[in-house]
């Protein structure tokens, strides 16, 4: 459903990605993890696959086999791949209600949301401008919440979804992504630092990226177990978990 | 650009009465005189002796023909009006002198409106307007200019807020006017408050001037100068001055301009002058291209490049007339959805 092929990625005139090819495809439902040092180009892998502007891109980015590369941001959105921001940037005056309904298009389909609104525990910041004076739990419910409205997604890109919140946020996060899965028939592609967020969620594969590269494929736990013990250096020689 | 009956009906009508209307340089036809508030025509022989007797001191003109209103609220009196300046001759230069005055304790909101005749062009507005803002006393001065495309208007304001006055000033140009010029002066005494607050958005070979100068001459003063701007390729210049001068007053100055295109021009010049230590000034500008993460985040969210470029705008306009009272917004809302930004 979703790979990369001999994707290289320069920002600001610096390699970060080189040559990486892997398939990240699992089931409908489930995660793919990856784990990674800070800088090794996990974030960059995502606004690469995104099409941001500043990620000069060699290779190809294929979804469901077709090659996205030269698509917009938007176009790629609508082609079924989504995004969840790390750290989103602040829209002042940009209330996220008025934003969500003009994006779903229609005050009758934005009251078919109300169950995620609730369930998100969204409601208060509805009204408010779009991630200006959040929380770090709010951020993310907020940024969820968007994805939900969002059609036709077959992969989600989840960049550090359990990064700064506490841990009621946490499981209800965690808890939204795999019901998201579900509901949309779709994949996830989850980054994490600390895998607390794996208790909740169906991860069913996993990687080490570290400097640019896939040095180590396998169980999300048992890579994760791997890490916690010898750290990542120790971890992209580890013969036992790659499979 | 509207016919004048919607504009008059629809468009500029928001409730307020009186609702007075002053067309090129006829004198003021329908005067109203209530208790609270008086709106006479300029010309009438009880305001020459009203400003005689209060001795206020009006800008000088030295024009023949004009029209005008001078509008009165009473002492502890709250009222409100609708004010309208129509152009329906071409080239004509209607020229305009109106005296404001908020007595003590009065409370007074007006809402003024422009506009010229679909077939006018080349008209030139120029008017000359003192206001006199008594001891705790408030004037909310609203206008929304909707002047031709060739118009050029040239309003020159002149204020004084006595002792715990206030006044607010909320300024929008958004439909395209060839050029305005407008900075008022503002004089604050003891206590009293003064906010100008603008938005305007640059149509391409539109000149907007728009800025002000305010005196913080009394102890306590405070005076604010926001100045916003989308600028789709004219030329916009804010040239804004804050003077402290009393003890312990205190004033502040933005300007926020966002540039949609390469053509699109932007002189912010703040000026503070402080000739007291015991005074506050401060000023701080943004101008610059609508941010690019903020529209790639919205197209993350489905959007188009142009439709998050939309919203992003619309973002910053709702910054903008913040704080602005709720019938300003809606119009300036209302403007919005129907210029489409003007892009």
């Amino acid at each position: 459903m979703f790979k990369v092929k001999n994707l290289s990625v320069t920002v600001d005139g610096q390699e970060i990605i080189k040559g990486l090819t892997q398939d990240f495809t699992v089931p409908v439902g489930k995660f793919f993890v990856l784990f990674g040092p800070n800088g090794c180009g996990k974030s960059t892998l995502f606004r690469a696959c995104m099409g941001f502007s500043k990620y000069e891109v060699s290779g190809d980015i294929l979804l469901e086999g077709k090659k996205i590369n030269g698509l917009k941001i938007d176009e790629r959105v609508k082609s079924g791949l989504a995004y969840m921001y790390q750290n989103p940037p602040s829209l002042k005056g940009v209330k996220f209600e008025d934003v969500a309904k003009e994006s779903v298009g229609d005050d009758l389909v934005w009251k078919e949301y109300s169950k995620d609104i609730d369930s998100l525990d969204a409601r208060k910041f509805l009204k408010r401008d779009i991630n200006v004076g959040l929380s770090g739990g709010e951020v993310k419910r907020s940024e969820l919440l968007s994805l939900a409205m969002l059609e036709n997604t077959k992969v989600f890109l989840f960049d550090e979804p359990d990064s700064g919140i506490d841990l009621d946020n946490l499981k209800k996060v965690g808890e939204y992504m795999g019901n998201l899965l579900k509901k949309k028939k779709a994949m996830g592609i989850i980054v994490t630092h600390s895998g607390d967020i794996l208790k909740y969620i169906d991860a069913v594969k996993g990687a080490v990226m570290y400097r640019g590269k896939i040095a180590c494929v396998g169980k999300p736990m048992e890579i994760l177990e791997c890490i916690k013990e010898k750290g990542y250096s120790k971890c992209v020689n580890c013969k036992e978990v790659k499979k | 650009m509207m016919n004048l009956e919607d504009f008059l009906n629809n468009y500029m009508n928001i409730g307020f009465d009186p609702y007075i209307v002053l067309n090129d340089n006829e004198p003021l036809l329908l005067e109203s005189d209530t208790e609270t508030l008086e709106v006479l025509s300029i010309s009438n022989p009880l305001v020459g002796k009203y400003i005689k007797e209060k001795k206020l001191v009006l800008q000088k003109n030295d024009w023949k023909k004009y029209t005008g209103y001078f509008i009165k609220c009473s002492k502890n009196s709250f009222g409100n009006a609708q004010t309208c300046f129509l152009t329906s001759e071409e080239g004509l230069e209607q020229r305009v002198q109106n005296v404001i005055v908020v007595e003590e304790g009065g409370h007074l909101e007006l809402f003024t409106g422009c506009l010229s005749g679909k077939h006018v062009k080349g008209n030139i507005h120029r008017s000359v307007t003192d206001i006199f803002v008594g001891e705790n006393a408030t004037l909310i001065f609203n206008m929304i200019h909707s002047w031709g495309s060739t118009s050029k208007v040239y309003p020159n304001v002149k204020v004084h807020v006595a002792k715990g006055g206030r006044y607010i000033s909320n300024y929008i140009v958004w439909e395209k006017v060839k050029e305005i010029v407008s900075n008022p002066t503002v004089e604050v005494d003891d206590g009293g408050q003064t906010i100008l607050n603008s938005l305007s958005y640059i149509h391409p070979k539109s000149n907007i001037d728009l800025g002000g100068n305010i005196k913080l001459l009394g102890k306590d003063s405070v005076g604010e100068i926001h100045s916003s701007a989308v600028n789709g390729g004219g030329d916009f210049v804010t040239n804004t001055i804050l003077e402290g001068v009393g003890d312990n007053s205190k004033g502040h100055i933005d300007c926020n301009a966002l540039l949609l295109t390469d053509g699109a021009k932007v002189t912010a010049i703040p000026q503070l002058f402080s000739k007291n230590s015991n005074t506050q000034l401060t000023h701080e500008a943004f101008l610059g291209k609508v941010s690019s993460e903020e529209i790639e985040y919205l197209q993350t969210k489905g959007f188009s490049h142009d439709d998050a470029e939309e919203i992003v705008v619309k973002g910053f306009v709702n910054k903008s007339i913040e704080g602005m009272p709720e019938k300003v917004q809606e119009r300036m809302l209302d403007i919005l959805e129907k210029a489409k930004l003007g892009f």
